[in-house]
């Protein structure tokens, strides 16, 4: 862990340098789970942006290199507890169907579909062989799970949280989260199943 | 842990959810110029830290955007669609509940944060056994609480205040660093506790392993009534009883009969039921109402013990979200007019309860901040079989288990702490109590690491409930995994978990205490690898502990990915332990068994570790020297372990064969019973649900005599007796094995409830291996099975319409010679938040 732990501690020095090398290790997971948690490019953009600079602010108090994912990660969980407040808080349309969670759901085939048309840069490209067509279906299916769903997944799939710990995120014990997730899974398995025929 | 055919398409989800492209805003490029105009920022007005970047544009916007949001109506969300509104209810309750309860703030922020290097000692010592020490005082206690972190000396109760955003952030970051004390690797490398009387250690005479109190021969509790039934024949059961792990030891279920009443709990509606069943006559005695709570507590019956003439109902109280409101009836078109959007001034919704009656809601929401706590009522039965209550007990917490063992009932709860005050003068606001009582300080354990929230103990004797024998509670640091009872002790196993490095330790803790008439004593407790699956996988014998774990074992590796084919797919270059150039951290779980066997001091007398890796167990069964588990990844490998040499567990033999069964039952001698699933082995996809048979005369080479595959006969996906074994009936001396099975679910919008295609079944298993004796379907929620004599009773709850018991003549090809209708007494009289809409 020697070329790790000099990283980190140039980043402790506030070496713009070795903390965005950190942030590279980490920030598509990170990106990820807000995205899916939060259900929208918009907000999961600011709510990185927050997270890395409170974490940049903050990185004196990081004692080890091996925990920097998990202690930004716990950051951005807080983030995305707030801007969840804040949606509570807001207005919500009538279209959105979903726990009153709001997404402005015409967003997300946007991302994915300027993908698919060739906008986008190349840096997602589609591993493991899975097409694109396939995978942005199976983000249309994600986003009809509720919210608690996805936030489970998301923690579980980007976070490589354990249910205990998204159980004491989300308040339950970690049983109900892993039959949640099961469920979860199934869901989504019927409702690809009914598109396209099969989730691989 | 997630089963291997879920965690392929975990994998698989992830793959495609990770092609989301991630905006030019965030990628670390542009993170790094931000950083880099931030420190600029800074030189330029000279500040330092924290301060600086709030002053930045970027921090400053985020701020408004905010504050803005905040500002906001509080309002809450209109979700149409038939599940609209329970689920625009549950979102408001979780947001509530999660962001504002000061009990939930409070837990941020402490132990298991960031990055204290919890050592799980190396493998020879990873158990320890300990002596419980618990407190000499309530202010001992406090301390802890102190030291936790929970006193609010703002005494926020009000779930729809919260404090400033600020104070929350600074408790994330700064808890870690004192918390981390509370897990120093010190505390379990030295295994001593500070503080307060030892119990434990120099073993009490009292309790041994030749127990008295353990009632030999037939089996669990059978009750008052045993009729003599002319049909049975000697030697075998005439009247069924509860499935229960182990002999002597009654464990609570929702039906139940002594021979003479068949006694059925309706949860939906607090209603216990009385019938008397006379062959095919049954005549219901007594629809005695449980107690249902009020605006302010909910009450939900959750499981009774009925035998000696008493019946004792658990009960769970809950707080609730309530309205403080009044609430104005409305005509139809008022209702439509407002579902349109004419909504009325200082009106905040419209209830919608089951029985059709509308009305406005004024007024706020409400959080009753009224403490969780279960109560055991005990009735006693009488001659025409009604029920006369005879008093209850109630104790503080979240209900976890119970048992009763020659009348005496051991009742255990979770409790959590909730708003203390600074100075910790109220005890009540941070001990259990037992009967409205706390309980004393030198019953409460406290272990190593104490968190908030405590294992609660107590017993009574069922026909005196006012009366406590003793109690007892422990402060939890981990997280309720299951409690076995044998004949001797209580052992509770609490599941851990431990950071070191990156990398994640599971572990178990076993709380023993022992019990005989109701005294409970705390004796020891161990740490060891691994996980247990469920209860099954704990068995006493002989005052030895036999133990099986599974252990998910995480390791973190770094993987390198080489440039995109043309198919836009990377190779893997490299890989390697330690983070290199070019590489990316990926997380890989491996799993591993263990089985541990310990003295009745909780210390390790042998073990077997590191079995079948890469598979998890999913069943276990241990009877007197040989124990029996099966773990799973494609196929089945049912192990069988010799335990005769406790200090030396060998295993004998692995019979490896596809699927996995769920729950092992011994069914006669030699003979092995197991309930499970056939799956492919290859892709590990469920093919059917089944019965196997296992001759194990010879544990050495255990063989599969039969299975029996569901799917052959009729559809069926799941089994309420594969995960719950009080759902099996079975009397192996008559050769029953029954239990109900159900494929698809049906929706029903008016009700608003579902069903199943339910089919019970019995089995029986004879010289030509396993066979359908008699099967019974119906659409329903779920179907219970017993007998008395001849006769073969089935339970079938429809959530919405209520019970229906049918009797049928096993003597005469099983025909159906009764049926009696039960039906639900009220529909939900509802004032609950699940039953309202909500204007925007």
């Amino acid at each position: 862990m020697g070329e790790y732990d000099q990283l980190a501690a140039r980043a402790r020095e506030k070496d713009v340098n070795a903390f965005a090398m950190l942030y590279k290790l980490v920030y598509e997971d990170l990106y990820h789970m807000a995205f899916y948690m939060l259900g929208n490019a918009h907000d999961a953009e600011d709510v990185v942006s927050d997270t890395v600079l409170a974490a940049y602010e903050g990185i004196h108090k990081l004692k080890s290199a091996a925990a920097f994912k998990g202690w930004i990660f716990k950051i951005l969980l807080n983030k995305c507890r707030r801007q969840r407040k804040a949606y509570a808080n807001r207005p919500v349309s009538i279209e959105s169907g979903t726990e009153g969670q709001e997404y402005p759901a015409d967003r997300l085939p946007e991302t994915m579909a300027a993908a698919l048309s060739g906008e986008a840069d190349g840096r997602c490209a589609a591993k493991s062989g899975i097409s694109r067509e396939a995978a942005l279906d199976v983000q249309q299916a994600f986003f009809q799970l509720s919210e608690t769903e996805r936030t489970i997944l998301a923690m579980s799939l980007f976070g490589g949280y354990k249910s205990h710990e998204i159980g004491k995120h989300l308040h339950m014990n970690a049983n109900t989260v892993r039959t949640k997730c099961s469920r979860a899974l199934g869901k989504l398995q019927d409702m690809l199943i009914e598109r396209q025929g099969d989730f691989r | 842990m997630l089963e291997q055919n879920e965690k392929k398409r975990m994998e698989q989800l992830k793959e495609s959810l990770r092609q989301e492209e991630i905006p030019q805003g965030v990628s670390p490029l542009a993170i790094k110029e931000k950083l880099l105009w931030a420190e600029a920022q800074k030189e330029d007005s000279g500040g330092q830290g924290k301060d600086s970047a709030k002053r930045t544009p970027l921090y400053r916007y985020k701020r408004r955007k905010l504050a803005a949001a905040m500002w906001a109506l509080a309002v809450l969300a209109v979700a149409l669609g038939a599940f609209g509104v329970r689920q625009a209810v549950v979102i408001r309750r979780d947001a509530l509940m999660a962001e504002n309860s000061p009990a939930n703030r409070r837990t941020e922020g402490q132990k298991n944060d960031g990055d204290e290097d919890l050592q799980i000692q190396p493998s020879a010592e990873r158990y320890r056994a300990q002596q419980i020490a618990c407190a000499g005082s309530y202010e001992e206690l406090f301390r802890v609480f102190q030291d936790l972190q929970v006193t609010d000396p703002t005494d926020n109760l009000n779930p729809l205040g919260g404090s400033s955003w600020e104070t929350y952030e600074i408790n994330a970051y700064d808890g870690a660093e004192s918390a981390g004390a509370a897990f120093g690797s010190d505390a379990i490398n030295s295994g001593a506790v500070s503080g307060g009387t030892s119990f434990g250690g120099a073993a009490p005479a009292e309790s041994k392993a030749e127990n008295e109190s353990a009632p030999a021969g037939s089996g669990p509790q059978t009750g008052v009534a045993d009729m003599e039934d002319a049909g049975a024949m000697a030697g075998e059961e005439s009247v069924s009883t509860t499935n229960v792990q182990e002999e002597g030891v009654d464990e609570a279920d929702v039906i139940k009969t002594d021979g003479t009443f068949i006694y059925i709990l309706q949860q939906n509606e607090n209603a216990l039921r009385v019938v008397r069943a006379d062959g095919g006559q049954m005549t219901e005695c007594d629809n005695h109402l449980l107690d249902a709570g009020d605006d302010t507590l909910e009450a939900t019956p959750v499981e009774f013990y009925a035998s000696d003439g008493l019946v004792t109902v658990i009960m769970q109280y809950r707080q609730k979200f309530y309205y403080d409101k009044e609430l104005v009836p409305l005509s139809k078109e008022e209702a439509d007019a407002r579902l349109a959007g004419d909504v009325a001034a200082g009106e905040v919704g419209i209830s919608n309860s089951g029985d059709g009656a509308v009305a406005a809601i004024r007024g706020p929401i409400c959080y009753s901040d009224v403490r969780e706590y279960v109560a055991a009522e005990t009735f006693s039965v009488g001659e025409d079989g009604s029920l006369t209550s005879l008093g209850r007990m109630t104790q503080d917490g979240s209900y976890r288990s119970s048992r009763k063992v020659n009348g005496i009932l051991y009742l255990f709860t979770t409790y959590y702490t909730s708003v203390i005050h600074a100075d910790g003068s109220v005890v009540e606001e941070y001990v259990p109590r037992v009967n409205g009582i706390c309980i004393p300080a030198d019953s409460i354990a406290m272990p190593d690491m104490p968190s908030n929230s405590y294992i609660v103990g107590s017993s009574f004797a069922c026909g005196t409930p006012g009366t406590v024998i003793s109690q007892f509670s422990v402060l939890d640091a981990n997280f309720y995994a299951d409690v076995y009872v044998s004949q001797n002790a209580i052992y509770f196993a609490e599941a851990g978990y431990a950071e070191s490095g990156t990398s994640y330790h599971e572990y178990t803790q076993i709380l023993k205490y022992t019990y005989q008439d109701g005294v409970m004593t705390p004796y020891g407790s161990a740490n060891v690898k691994g996980q247990i699956h469920n209860t099954f996988s704990m068995d006493e014998q002989e005052g030895y502990l036999r133990l099986v774990t599974t252990e998910n074992v995480e390791k973190t590796r770094y993987i390198k990915y080489g440039e995109p084919n043309e198919y836009g797919e990377q190779e893997v270059v490299e890989t390697a332990d330690q983070w290199f150039d070019g590489s990316v951290q990926e997380h890989t779980w491996e799993l591993e068994n263990h089985l541990f066997v310990l003295d009745e001091n909780m210390r390790q007398a042998g073990s077997i570790e590191d079995i079948a890796k890469g598979e998890e167990i999913k069943s276990a069964r241990f009877m007197g020297d040989t124990g029996y588990f099966v773990t799973y990844e494609n196929t089945d490998p049912l192990f069988s372990v010799d335990l005769s040499d406790p200090s030396d567990p060998k295993i004998m033999g692995a019979l490896k064969i596809p699927g996995f069964s769920e729950y092992l039952h011994f069914y006669s001698d030699g003979l092995l019973l197991g309930l499970g699933q056939e799956t492919d082995e290859e892709s590990g996809n469920f093919i059917s649900l089944k019965l196997s048979m296992f001759d194990i005369s010879d544990p050495y080479h255990v063989q599969e005599t039969d299975k029996y595959l569901l799917n052959d006969v009729r559809k069926a996906y799941f089994a309420d007796a594969m995960t719950d074994h009080k759902a099996l009936l079975i009397a192996p001396s008559r050769n029953i094995i029954g239990f109900s099975a159900a494929s698809d679910s049906v929706w029903d919008e008016e009700t608003m409830t579902s069903s199943y295609d339910c089919c019970y079944s019995i089995y029986g298993y004879g010289e030509t291996g396993f066979y359908e004796q008699f099967a019974f379907g119906q659409q329903c929620s779920a179907m219970r099975g017993l007998f008395v004599g001849d006769v073969l009773y089935i339970c079938t709850w429809r959530e919405a319409e209520g019970e229906t018991l049918t009797a049928f003549d096993m003597a005469n090809g099983y025909e159906q010679i009764g049926e009696l209708n039960l039906p639900k007494n009220f529909t939900r009289r509802e004032t609950a938040i699940e039953d309202f809409v909500y204007y925007e």
